[in-house]
């Protein structure tokens, strides 16, 4: 069964004149207990897709439409997230869906004590009173390995560390243990070291509390590390789907290979870093053909008058790509 | 913690010296002959009587021992007599404080409400009505300097309708009877309620809210009602003119820093977590989009007792400004000398409050 199904799934925000396409028919399913992971660089559309989901953009200026966007809560109930009221969403958002987000340091209230922005959850959705909530509040702070919660709970976020403040927010995202945890690349903005204590947590979070994961991110390493299936997106697209060791080990996208490719290894010595050739291109001039072609190197003619479709190529395996990859790796 | 305060106090006081010593030297820049006021009377020609009064006051010692003898004179609150209103200069600047703040204390706090109300109802969603209309009178009331609209609603709402009066505080004839010992009793009774409520229920809010109310119910219980309301219909118009520039520049700077703080990461953290929509806009964005505001009304309270002197001089309402305008025209320098440095005072010690104050809402500054 699956948690979240979203189905061909479009965001589109008005600028100017025009519109900025920045989903363009996405479809993913997440299942129950499973750790789904949504790659690709910046600029993608990774994140709208999973704030699209929550109900977080505003609208105007976004324009959301799918052919299904729903979500089965706890207690089996399927709901359709497009068709719910604002008031209808603030029941499922931190109950039943929750969000980490990328910069802890900018993402806590600055002028609130990480007590109060931890308390507000169970205030508001339990209904509970200031002091039980922050008995539930520090009981959290324990769980997600914060020493001396009593103190911590009267600090200020800029009274803490990046690594702590990641913490507080996984606390505060899993307070009411929801069915689904959207980490939108929660350690982009953190050291190494610490970066592998949070993705541990938040797998650890994930276990006790029966959750599924949609894990946001550009880093590979945390897919490997995170995720048991792999969306790859590209310009609001998805090019790729598999399972983890599937795409990482045998990409059957261009994009995916260049992808994988960039990661260096730590045992062997490199002499120049694989770049993939230019940049994403502007939300407003994707090319016209296969959003790819203009940094494909085996594009060809084909590619730059139609966009590819996404072809089953069986194993649970789709790619947006017109040519076999084994064929395209000899070339 | 100790350490911030103490350098604050110390950096205060150092403004404090040099303003003072400006005030020293400045007049003496500007008057061509200080001792010229006290020759009143005096035939030009007496040389010797002239000579007998400067060195009576001292004009004729050099200028380092007139300024120390001057700093003596400050420290010990010493600001002389003003030769003009022939009474002491405490006396002379007192009767006329508590009109001023009649203007501006009213004005401010109307502003500050009305701007927060609208500014709030603006910022909370871009583009709309109330937005649009905002920013269109922020337009006017930029371009229209607020001399010229006093003179203008004097002309059309005192002379030609004759809905307001157009001069002075209280109508001609009048005097302001107040009981000073019931407002002091009062005053302090009241206060003290807020501050002990402050330290039972550990909110600082009731300190805040605690002074204004006092203030009203101590001058409502001393002065009769009859001339409070004299009182008010005189300042009606000179009020309602600052609060019309007043408010909607406040209310700008909140809806500015409204959008500002709606498009903060934490806002987002805040809704993802499912709270209302009120509580997202009023516990978070409102609170943050708040610090500009107290900078400002801050700054803006160091004016408040030395009134705005355009505004006394139009309606001519007998307070501070038009007090200083008028020590300055009759070179009446002691006087102008004491307005100046209370003036700077009030400027320092409303800046040090402004400090002490925003850190409370701001906990980010103590770090500094």
């Amino acid at each position: 069964m699956n948690v979240l199904n979203i189905q061909n799934l479009k965001v589109l925000f008005r600028a100017g004149e025009g519109f900025v396409r920045a989903v363009e028919g996405v479809t993913i399913t997440v299942g129950e207990g499973e750790r789904v992971a949504i790659v690709g660089e910046s600029g993608c559309g990774k994140s709208v897709t999973s704030l699209a989901c929550m109900r977080l953009l505003n609208t105007p200026p976004a324009y959301i439409t799918a052919d299904a966007l729903t979500f089965v809560s706890k207690d089996g109930k399927t709901h359709d997230l497009l068709s719910k009221t604002e008031t209808e969403m603030l029941a499922l958002r931190a109950e039943e869906m929750a969000m980490i987000f990328q910069d802890p340091s900018t993402f806590l209230n600055p002028v609130m004590t990480i007590g109060e922005q931890l308390d507000e959850v169970f205030i508001y959705h339990m209904k509970m009173k200031k002091k039980e909530a922050r008995r539930h509040s520090i009981e959290m702070m324990k769980k997600v390995g914060i020493p001396d919660p009593e103190m911590r709970a009267g600090q200020y976020p800029h009274e803490l560390s990046g690594g702590l403040k990641q913490r507080i927010l996984i606390a505060m995202a899993t307070s009411l243990s929801p069915r689904l945890l959207i980490a939108d690349e929660p350690t982009t903005a953190l050291d190494v070291t610490i970066q592998a204590q949070i993705l541990k947590l938040i797998s650890e979070r994930c276990e006790k509390e029966k959750m599924s994961l949609l894990m946001i991110t550009h880093d590979l390493g945390v897919v490997r590390e995170m995720a048991d299936r792999v969306y790859v997106m590209y310009c609001g697209k998805i090019v790729e789907e598999g399972t983890v060791q599937e795409i990482l080990e045998n990409p059957k996208h261009p994009y995916t290979k260049a992808l994988v490719d960039t990661v260096p290894g730590i045992d062997e010595r490199v002499e120049r870093f694989v770049q993939i050739p230019k940049s994403v291109p502007h939300p407003m001039h994707k090319p016209s053909g296969c959003y790819f072609s203009n940094r494909c190197s085996y594009c060809t003619e084909l590619c730059k008058k139609k966009q590819p479709p996404l072809r089953d190529i069986g194993n649970g395996r789709t790619v947006r790509c017109y040519y076999d990859a084994e064929e395209l790796w000899e070339k | 913690m100790k350490g911030y305060y103490l350098k604050k106090v110390l950096s205060s006081l150092f403004v404090l010296f040099i303003i003072i010593s400006l005030n020293f030297f400045l007049p003496r820049m500007i008057f061509s002959d200080p001792a010229q006021p006290y020759y009143a009377g005096v035939p030009e020609d007496a040389i010797a009587l002239r000579e007998q009064i400067r060195e009576e006051h001292g004009f004729n010692d050099p200028l380092v021992v007139q300024y120390f003898d001057y700093l003596v004179r400050i420290l010990t609150l010493d600001f002389g007599e003003s030769h003009y209103y022939k009474d002491s200069v405490w006396k002379v600047m007192f009767s006329r404080i508590p009109w001023s703040m009649v203007l501006t204390v009213s004005s401010m706090v109307i502003s500050v409400i009305i701007g927060i109300i609208f500014g709030a109802v603006a910022g909370k969603k871009r583009d709309q009505a109330a937005d649009k209309i905002l920013l269109g009178l922020s337009g006017i009331t930029t371009a229209i300097p607020s001399f010229w609209l006093a003179l203008v609603s004097v002309m059309l709402f005192a002379f030609t309708y004759q809905i307001f009066p157009y001069r002075g505080a209280m109508t001609a004839g009048y005097t302001l009877s107040m009981n000073g010992t019931l407002f002091f009793i009062v005053l302090v009774a009241v206060l003290a309620v807020f501050v002990a409520l402050k330290y039972i229920l550990k909110k600082t809010i009731f300190i805040f809210a605690g002074i204004p109310i006092s203030l009203a119910a101590a001058l409502l219980v001393s002065v009769p009602f009859a001339d409070i309301m004299d009182v008010a219909y005189h300042a009606a118009l000179p009020v309602m003119i600052s609060v019309f520039s007043g408010s909607i520049s406040y209310a700008l700077l909140v809806r500015n820093s409204m959008i500002a703080v709606t498009n903060e990461d934490y806002i987002l953290t805040a809704r993802a977590k499912g709270l209302p929509p009120r509580v997202v806009l009023y516990r978070h964005t409102f609170r943050n989009a708040l610090l500009p505001l107290i900078t400002n009304v801050g700054m803006s309270m160091a004016g408040l007792m030395g009134g705005s002197v355009l505004m006394e001089k139009i309606f001519s309402w007998p307070g501070m400004g038009q007090l200083l305008l008028d020590a300055c025209n009759n070179g009446d320098y002691l006087l102008s000398q004491a307005i100046l440095l209370l003036f700077a005072v009030i400027t320092v010690v409303c800046n040090f409050i402004t400090d002490l104050v925003y850190h409370k809402f701001d906990p980010r500054v103590k770090e500094v």
